[in-house]
């Protein structure tokens, strides 16, 4: 491959000035005329019946409508079904029938004021009928009809391996529920346009998602709701299933006046998703030499209230585990339950983050158990550039796991500190290293359709439009998507427009920005139209001027012949004028593969015996990304994903009682990895191309949030010599680790 | 509704006369919260902050005076308070995120009466009084200790208003440390206040403050008698962990935190004694 002029460089975002002096518009800083607020009444009871009183509600001055069950369609969905042909189980409404989670929608008021509307949500009156809830795994176990999903993924015969294995090393864990914490709560705005179409502003990850759900539940065309991906303030996975879209939809067409759905942040807390729960126990059938044999995973899911992604999760769970190391045998079970508690969404990562937190543990007791060095332990079983997926699915493509281990090894110094680094122990504080791995996939490829399309035009003013179903969560997919027209273009990145997903400005798209399949899918797909489009242009000129394409040169937005030379603006011009044409590519890309990308995450911990609280010390980071498409963002997602692991490693944790009421629903108690606790992060990236992915490049940004969290865990582990393996690892429980040791 | 701004105490007073049950409200920080919370959507309010009794940190002979609604960051910054009060500004120092501290104030901190309330501590173990009025615009001193009862409970009247805060000069030293799930932008889950005199490198009158290990900060007599008399800087180890441990064992046998809490109260007052150890050192004091 020639040396790339755009791909892979730091460029600047566009949005970044404005978005640091607070200037970005956000959904909740516009205003229409005559626009209603709404807010949706969450339930307080976690299983219940209800009785629902409008008429205080109603008398508040202002207050335009208080909806309920009875006023909303009978038509239930999926929020997770992002098409149509997407079809896991249809159980939710608009509004909800009974109250299933502490969280559910129960009501929506609209009102002139927000100030009305708040008060208003305070005086609509519910009589619970309260019902035993189902809280937590062990409680669903033991409840009828509670299993939601079950599958079992497997490869090879994992009782020979067993059976052949020199040690047997199980571990039990758990993970946590997960709020994603953007800063931005979820939040709808919604219009009729003058020509009757239902408008719909909405910071989401799939508009043609929110399309389908409000066509379905309003039992209108497509062609008449009109979706518009807004300027978004963080998803995380937060935004990826539909939530608070239809019953504002629902609202402005039922009121035909604009309607803005807001929630606050403890609404956003209970009232949305969150990472699935999990359970998992982990056999590990090893040689005396460290050759993994086999494998047997059980894990069982904390699907929440209703099925949503009941069965994705855990079927990503579950392929993921077979895409890491080499084995000759696994046998992967999982199972979703339905409990009383907040739906099941997606959440950076997609069961990786679950999947990796317990097995990556695992590895390193077996490590220790055989007196191994752990990373020699992964190196001795890790997957190989091109191995096929064991269980027949997408091959796993140059799959560079063992250079992020070698590169971090070296880079973090660890033979010598795994070595050493107790020698700073005192008798407050212990010291300890650690690292994990973690793999993710690249789209849907494999699963589910995955395709996508692309528009591009070249303008006589010399700019290029490109139209393709992106949304960008914060990440800089649009500027990805500039610096890879760009480079396929031969040209200034800033006069590359890329719009954002607007159901009726962008071409369909089949599944949208989630997935980790944005820069691997979208992102070739902008290569091939770009280079598309480039190649017209060559053939304009040719036409035009008659030169030769061998003798073309193309650098910075300018075409060079034999001496002369022409701007793309004049070409595109003068095409338009002497060939009644315009300059424009369109293609529709489907995928050939759906490589693996991979990860490791070396980290040094010091436990204060006392307190029980850790504190990272370090964090190196390796990535196998392929090619950085832009150094800066990527290192961004490598820093972002760090704090939400190490978050999940250490304090996150959505906490249910008994009765299923959640008490942190805010920042104050809900407590993720602040800067002040943040270690510096350090990124290596392993650019060793991707062969179907844009100039080589592949996902980033949810793999990032995967290997940090184990790597700490470990850490602790090795510090103390624990076996930690329920995360968060909190303060209480290593203080009750160290006091039973104690007492020994 | 009604919004009081009073800058004199016949204002102050007038205002409390005039909007019955109406809120006191000084940086806000814990209202706004709590009657959103509530739900409360109709109330007077008054604001304390332009009140000129209530601002500012003084010095009189015999002691300091600090206003009720001094923030969190003058206390943190104040050459006074680190003089005379090391610990307070230390505990101010570790309220909350730098917005809040900019806002935050003693007073509300006081009148609050949470159980991990930062300032308490010390404020109890400089056996401060402060000077309250009421609708009247007539002054009481009253010992903190006594008002205050916890769990977000005061004696204080509903017209009552914290002025300011009396502290005698001492030449004690002091050291504040706390614990929360983080290392900053965290509640307490324990804090404690230590106080001494040093002579000779020996830790003498010492008091001990623990908050959130029951209803209010209180006096923790066994960690205080295993410290009297210790060399500050050769502490016996052995001793005051068992005295710790006794103490918080004593302050909530039957709360299941306690297995944490034991060893962190000890983590944090070893903390607290290193923060006196620069001060009798001569290095810290009065900068």
């Amino acid at each position: 491959m020639s040396e790339l002029e755009y791909v892979g460089k730091r460029y600047v975002r566009e949005d970044a000035y404005d978005k640091a002096r607070g200037k970005n518009r956000y959904t909740c800083d516009r205003k229409l005329t005559g626009m209603l607020f709404a807010k949706l009444v969450l339930s307080e009871k976690a299983h219940a019946s209800v009785r629902i009183r409008k008429e205080k509600a109603l008398s508040v001055p202002g207050i335009r409508a208080v909806f309920t069950f009875e006023d909303v369609p009978a038509k239930a969905y999926n929020p997770h079904n992002w098409s149509a042909c997407i079809d896991s189980p249809e159980d939710q409404y608009i509004l909800s029938d009974k109250a299933r989670y502490v969280g559910d929608h129960l009501a929506l008021v609209v009102g002139e004021s927000k100030a009305a509307v708040e008060e208003a949500v305070s005086l609509v009156e519910i009589t619970y009928g309260e019902e035993a809830p189902v809280i937590g795994l062990s409680s669903a176990r033991e409840t009828e009809n509670a299993l939601a999903f079950e599958k079992e993924v497997s490869f090879g015969e994992y009782d020979k391996a067993e059976r052949e294995a020199a040690v047997i090393v199980t571990t039990s864990g758990s993970t946590q529920k997960i709020h994603h914490g953007a800063l931005e709560s979820h939040i709808a705005l919604a219009d009729i346009d003058e020509n009757g179409n239902l408008v719909l502003w909405t910071p989401c990850q799939t508009v043609y998602q929110v399309r389908f759900h409000i066509s379905s539940l309003l039992g209108l065309p497509y062609t008449k709701i009109r979706v518009i991906k807004a300027v978004m303030g963080g998803s995380f996975g937060g935004k990826g299933q539909t939530v608070v879209e239809p019953a504002c939809a629902f609202a402005c067409w039922k009121l035909k006046q604009p309607v803005m759905l807001y929630m606050d942040r403890a609404d956003s807390v209970i009232g949305t998703r969150s990472r699935n729960a999990c359970e998992m126990k982990v056999e590990t059938a090893l040689t005396r030499e460290g050759k993994i044999l086999g494998r047997r995973i059980a894990a069982d899911i904390d699907g929440g209230a209703y099925y949503t992604n009941a069965a994705a999760v855990a079927m990503a769970m579950a392929k993921k585990l077979f895409r890491m190391y080499h084995m000759e045998a696994q046998t992967c079970h999982v199972r979703t339950f339905f409990t009383n508690t907040i739906p099941g969404g997606a959440c950076r990562g997609y069961g990786s983050p679950q999947a990796h937190a317990i097995t990556e543990v695992n590895l390193d007791l077996a490590a220790r158990e055989l007196s191994m060095d752990p990373c020699e332990l992964r190196l001795k079983n890790a997957a190989q550039p091109m191995d096929p997926d064991p269980t027949g699915g997408m091959n796993l493509g140059n799959a560079r796991i063992e250079d992020c281990i070698r590169t971090g090894m070296e880079a973090f110094n660890w033979k010598e500190r795994r070595a050493k680094v107790r020698e700073k122990n005192t008798d407050r504080y212990a010291w300890g290293v650690g690292m994990a791995c973690g793999a993710h996939g690249n789209g849907y490829k494999g699963s589910y359709p995955e395709f996508t399309n692309v528009q591009m035009m070249m303008h006589p003013d010399g700019s290029v439009e490109v139209r393709i179903g992106i949304h960008d969560q914060g990440c800089g997919t649009v500027l990805t998507m500039q610096q890879i027209a760009a480079e396929a273009l031969h040209m200034d990145v800033y006069k590359i427009k890329v719009y954002e997903a607007d159901t009726y400005i962008t071409p369909y798209d089949a599944a949208g920005t989630q997935a980790s399949r944005v820069t691997y899918v979208c992102g070739r797909a902008v290569q091939k139209a770009g280079e598309a489009l480039f190649e017209k242009l060559i053939r304009a000129a040719g036409v035009l001027y008659g030169w030769d394409r061998e003798e073309v040169s193309a650098a910075d937005g300018q075409l060079c012949c034999r001496g002369g030379s022409k701007s793309y603006g004049e070409v595109a011009k003068e095409y338009e004028k002497a060939c009644s044409r315009y300059l424009r590519a369109e293609l529709e890309y489907e995928p050939p593969s759906n490589p693996g990308s991979y990860s490791s995450a070396f980290a040094e911990v010091k436990v204060d015996k006392y307190t029980g609280l850790v504190e990272v010390t370090d964090l190196l980071a390796v990535h196998d990304v392929g090619q950085c498409m832009n150094r800066t963002l990527a290192e961004g997602q490598v820093e972002g994903g760090a704090q939400m692991s190490l978050g999940m490693a250490l304090c996150e944790e959505m906490v249910y009682d008994k009765k299923g009421a959640i008490k942190g629903r805010n920042f104050s108690k809900y407590h993720m990895l602040n800067a002040p606790d943040m270690p510096p992060v350090k990124s290596i990236f392993i650019e060793k191309g991707e062969p179907d992915g844009p100039y080589g490049g592949k996902s980033i940004g949810e793999l990032a949030a995967v290997a940090p969290g184990p790597a700490v865990v470990n850490a602790i582990n090795f510090a103390l010599e624990g076996r930690f393996s329920d995360y968060p690892v909190t303060p209480e429980k290593i203080i009750a680790f160290l006091e039973k040791e104690r007492e020994r | 509704m009604n919004f009081a701004m009073p800058k004199t105490r016949e204002e102050l007073a007038r205002a409390l006369r005039e909007n019955n049950g109406a809120l006191l409200c000084a940086g806000g920080t814990d209202l706004m919260i709590r009657l959103r919370e509530k739900k409360q959507f109709h109330y007077s309010l008054i604001d304390l902050t332009h009140m000129a009794e209530m601002a500012g940190i003084k010095e009189t002979e015999t002691s300091v005076i600090i206003g009720a609604a001094v923030t969190m960051d003058e206390l943190e910054r104040s050459s006074l308070i680190r003089r005379y009060l090391p610990a307070l500004s230390k505990a101010a120092s570790m309220v909350g995120s730098t917005q809040i501290r900019n806002r935050a104030t003693i007073g509300g901190n006081v009148a609050n009466a949470s159980q991990s309330s930062d300032l308490t501590p010390v404020i109890l173990a400089y056996d401060t009084r402060a000077a309250v009025c009421d609708s009247t615009g007539g002054i009481r001193m009253l010992a903190v200790d006594e008002f205050v009862k916890g769990l977000g409970r005061t004696e204080l009247g509903e017209t009552d208003v914290i002025l300011w805060f009396e502290v005698e000069k001492t030449a004690a030293f002091s050291g504040f440390a706390k614990v929360g799930s983080r290392k900053a932008v965290a509640i307490s889950k324990i804090n404690v206040c230590v106080k001494a005199d040093i002579e000779d490198g020996i830790l003498r009158n010492v008091s001990v403050f623990l908050g959130a290990v029951g209803p209010k900060a209180r006096r923790s007599p066994f960690i205080e008698l295993a410290l009297e008399g210790m060399e500050l800087s050769r502490r016996d180890e052995r001793v005051l962990k068992e005295a710790v441990y006794a103490q918080i064992e004593d302050n909530i046998p039957d709360r299941s935190s306690k297995h944490y809490k034991k060893p962190a109260a000890y983590g944090i007052i070893c903390d607290a004694l290193e923060e006196i150890k620069p001060q009798s050192e001569g290095g810290e004091r009065g900068e």
